[in-house]
């Protein structure tokens, strides 16, 4: 019988076909161009969304990012930019100098999905402060990935590790993102400043209708009949009073008006919501809705407070401070038509040096005030970064390990079987391994639409973990068929395969704490492992087993 | 020359590493060497297409931020240096000291793990380490329903594990997170030469023990060969710390595992052979 006809030869031949049709056919059928990564709120774009591809701007063809970048420099403030966007003809008015309002990618090939630590990013570990259930962590999960889809992050992961841990991994960006807006806790407070007046260390809150005194005693407050010191609050009318701070001639109190979550609406359309240039910078502005209890709270509070003059405007004396975990990010000017009304949407404002900065900025509080704060507050445990070229290099010199690996290994088993026979089927063998467990990582990707298995380093430590042990595995297999001649063949073939399964049964028995315990780097490496023990036990050792009767006439 | 007259050397190499691993503790409080994933710090590889004079940077360095760890390394493309500080360094700092000094970074890669977080590792991937141990003794003894060989393999896996971290230790290795999985597979391999060398020599008579043990040895040393001759490639070729980690630690494991397989468990195979065939 020929080898073609051999059942486990068969298989393998299979196997390797479905993996290459996974490996290979995306980079045949790849499309050219650039891929729209993000579109930029204020555009002045003919029908681009994210996900299109630029083929032309301005008449030259856009191969990759960097031809959009070149295209791009010309490019000056309220420019019109012809363009070709999926095959057909569409346009852009540049919202200032190199920028159409679209950011591009190069058009990813391939269905392998490499990790951060080799495509370059951000990977940080979050930990909770202090001790919390599995359930703050699934709903701090849940209010982060609302932050991202919110904001409009793209390739950005979530996920629980070990038990309260949280990974977020970000491809190609830096750390910032992750620092300052997305493991904020987001605890939003709107608070007003009221300096109150003392003379004689005495002075008056004023409250709606009433007024009630306040007396300074030392450092500090006496209300009520009772005595605060500075950052403790008290209560009037059901609201609450922090002590800011105390001078001879004034006290500062911050009286609480709103909270994240009398939030009702964070609005983000055109109308209310702006950016204006001012001097020295740019202001952002927004509306948001807040219920009818907090409503209430603004107007008494602000009902009846003393008025200022700024030029022509006139405002009442308190302003309005707004909290972001416990840090002042805006201080606006009551107008004083406004003071004792019922005023269900405040504006909250803020300023940036640039226009890009009002934009991320307004952009980062809008998705927080949206998503509501976490429930924990987060500390970051570990950063990595990574740059791409870093990780182009560890692909450089992994191919070349693989290379000069087989290279040495086919020396090896040459020189101890002197027989080609022998060594090229060894090689071929595990060069179809490395096919098959990458043919399986590509189609997870492809059945699961992208949320498959990613290959990072632990990955290709458990690939090369793999290859080794299964070049070990043929070896075994070799010398058990050939070097027990007094045994008959089918006793050999049955103690080699015991070998090989017991050594199989081991590894997994290793991998598998690794998995269960979830400290996520190390995972990729245990699944990487069992799945190539597996290919190797079930697909690739049966085949060799095939070959080696075969070339060496064993039956 | 029966091969139990020398079982005193795997014997005293295993209490040597005992002692060895005792004595890092009392001098250290750590048994073996940890990298900074694994007790905290922060690690700043800088990559440069000239060498770096490490001296001169350790020198400005540590005069600023205190202790510094600079070692250099050389990558496929270049040069480069990594440089070890404690976990609260500004790290953006340190890279505009690194460029102040001459120094032009063709790319950068920063690792932050505080201490808490790193013990966290350790007491994890240590229990991993029991519970694989654990499992694998399981499936030892299920399969060989025998206690002698199944104790033969699974003291030779356990002691050549403990061998390997003391001799990691004396050379200076550091073990990180990662490396944990080179021990890992130090199990899976070291099971491996011990399955074979059981496998040939547990039905055979005393007589033909040796000729058994001899294939047994060939198969073994064509294992090692192949495996050790890769993890070497690792070593020079790979940029990965992570997988330059593995391999030091796999590089050694086997090394250590010659002793131990060769030697301890084949002498307790011989000598039960010769007493069940009394």
């Amino acid at each position: 019988m020929s080898i073609i006809r051999d059942f486990r030869f068969m298989v393998l031949m299979l196997l390797l076909l479905i993996s290459a049709f996974y490996l290979v056919t995306p980079y045949v059928f790849a499309k050219s161009g650039v891929v729209v990564s993000f579109v930029d709120a204020d555009n002045k774009c003919k029908n681009i969304i994210e996900g299109d591809s630029i083929n032309q701007v301005g008449g030259s063809i856009i191969r990759t990012s960097e031809d959009f970048d070149k295209a791009m420099e010309n490019i000056k403030a309220n420019d019109f930019v012809s363009m070709v966007v999926n095959g057909k003809p569409s346009n852009c008015v540049a919202i200032k100098e190199n920028y159409i309002g679209i950011i591009v990618k190069d058009v990813e090939v391939g269905n392998l999905k490499f990790g951060i630590d080799i495509e370059g990013g951000t990977r940080v570990l979050l930990k909770p402060k202090g001790n919390v259930t599995k359930t703050i962590i699934e709903e701090t999960i849940s209010t982060l990935n609302a932050r991202i889809n919110l904001f409009g992050l793209k390739d950005v992961r979530v996920t629980p590790l070990g038990e309260n841990l949280i990974q977020i991994e970000m491809s190609g960006a830096s750390g910032e993102d992750i620092r300052d807006f997305l493991a904020k806790q987001g605890k939003f407070e709107g608070k007003i400043l009221e300096s109150i007046n003392l003379q004689n260390n005495t002075g008056r809150i004023i409250l709606g209708d009433n007024t009630y005194t306040l007396q300074l005693q030392g450092n500090k407050i006496l209300v009520n009949n009772s005595l605060y010191s500075i950052n403790q609050s008290f209560y009037l009318e059901n609201i609450k009073f922090d002590i800011f701070n105390t001078t001879n001639s004034s006290a500062f109190l911050l009286a609480n008006t709103f909270t994240g979550t009398d939030i009702v609406n964070v609005f983000t359309d055109p109308e209310h919501s702006a950016i204006n240039p001012v001097s020295g910078g740019y202001q952002f502005t927004f509306t948001i809705g807040i219920n009818i209890e907090s409503a209430q709270r603004f107007a008494k509070i602000t009902k009846n407070q003393p008025i200022r003059f700024v030029g022509s405007e006139q405002y009442i004396d308190p302003v309005l401070v707004l909290f972001l975990d416990q840090n002042p990010v805006s201080e606006l000017n009551i107008v004083a038509s406004l003071a004792g009304q019922e005023i269900t949407q405040p504006s909250i404002q803020g300023f940036r040096e640039t226009r890009d900065g009002a934009i991320t900025e307004r952009a980062r509080l809008q998705a927080i005030l949206k998503s509501g704060s976490l429930p924990t507050e987060l500390e970051i445990a570990k950063i990595d970064t990574i740059t791409e070229t870093a990780g182009k290099e560890l692909i450089n010199s992994t191919l070349l390990l693989a290379l000069g690996a087989a290279l040495a290994v086919s020396v090896i088993i040459f020189i101890r079987y002197r027989d080609l026979k022998i060594a090229i089927p060894m090689i071929l063998i595990s060069f179809s391994e490395i096919a098959l467990i990458l043919g399986f990582a590509a189609m997870t990707q492809v059945l699961t639409g992208g949320g498959g298995w990613v290959l990072d380093i632990p990955a290709i430590a458990g690939l090369i973990a793999v290859i080794g042990t299964g070049v070990n595995q043929l070896i075994i297999i070799t010398d058990q068929m050939l070097l027990e001649q007094d045994m008959t063949v089918k006793f050999r073939h049955k103690t080699a395969m015991n070998i090989i399964f017991t050594s199989a049964y081991i590894v997994i028995a290793a991998m598998i704490p690794l998995i269960l315990i979830g400290i996520g780097t190390l995972k990729g490496f245990a699944i990487t492992t069992i799945i190539g023990v597996l290919i190797g036990i079930i697909i690739t050792r049966p085949a060799y087993m095939a070959i080696l009767e075969r070339v060496k006439k064993l039956y | 020359m029966k091969i139990k007259s020398i079982i005193f050397v795997p014997i005293l190499l295993f209490l040597v590493s005992l002692l060895i691993l005792f004595q890092n503790y009392q001098k250290t409080g750590d048994f073996i060497i940890k990298d900074i994933d694994l007790k905290g710090g922060t690690l700043i590889t800088v990559e440069t297409s000239s060498p770096v004079d490490t001296k001169l940077l350790e020198n400005a360095l540590s005069q600023k931020y205190g202790s510094v760890l600079i070692s250099s390394l050389k990558t496929i493309s270049g040069y480069g240096v990594s440089i070890q500080v404690s976990a609260e360094t500004n790290t953006s700092a340190i890279l505009n000291d690194v460029k102040s000094l001459g120094i032009n970074p063709i790319s950068y890669s920063v690792e932050t793990i505080g201490p808490v977080l790193g013990s966290l590792f350790f007491q994890q991937i240590v229990y991993v380490l029991i519970v694989a141990f654990i499992l694998m003794s399981l499936v030892i003894f299920i399969v060989y329903r025998n206690p002698v060989s199944s104790f033969g393999i699974v003291f030779a896996s356990l002691a050549n594990i403990l061998t390997t971290l003391a001799l990691t230790s004396i050379i200076g290795i550091k073990v990180s997170f990662t490396g944990f999985a080179g021990i890992l597979m130090l199990i899976a391999y070291t099971v491996d030469t011990n399955i074979v060398l059981t496998n040939k020599v547990l039905k055979a008579s005393p007589e033909n023990f040796r000729s058994q043990y001899r294939k047994a040895l060939t198969t073994g040393l064509t294992l090692i060969a192949t495996i050790t001759i890769t993890m070497f490639l690792v070593l020079f070729l790979s940029t990965s710390k992570l997988l330059i980690n593995i391999a030091e630690i796999l590089v050694v494991g086997f090394l250590s595992d010659l002793p131990y397989t060769w030697i301890f468990n084949a002498s307790i195979l011989e000598m039960w052979i010769g007493r069940r065939h009394k």
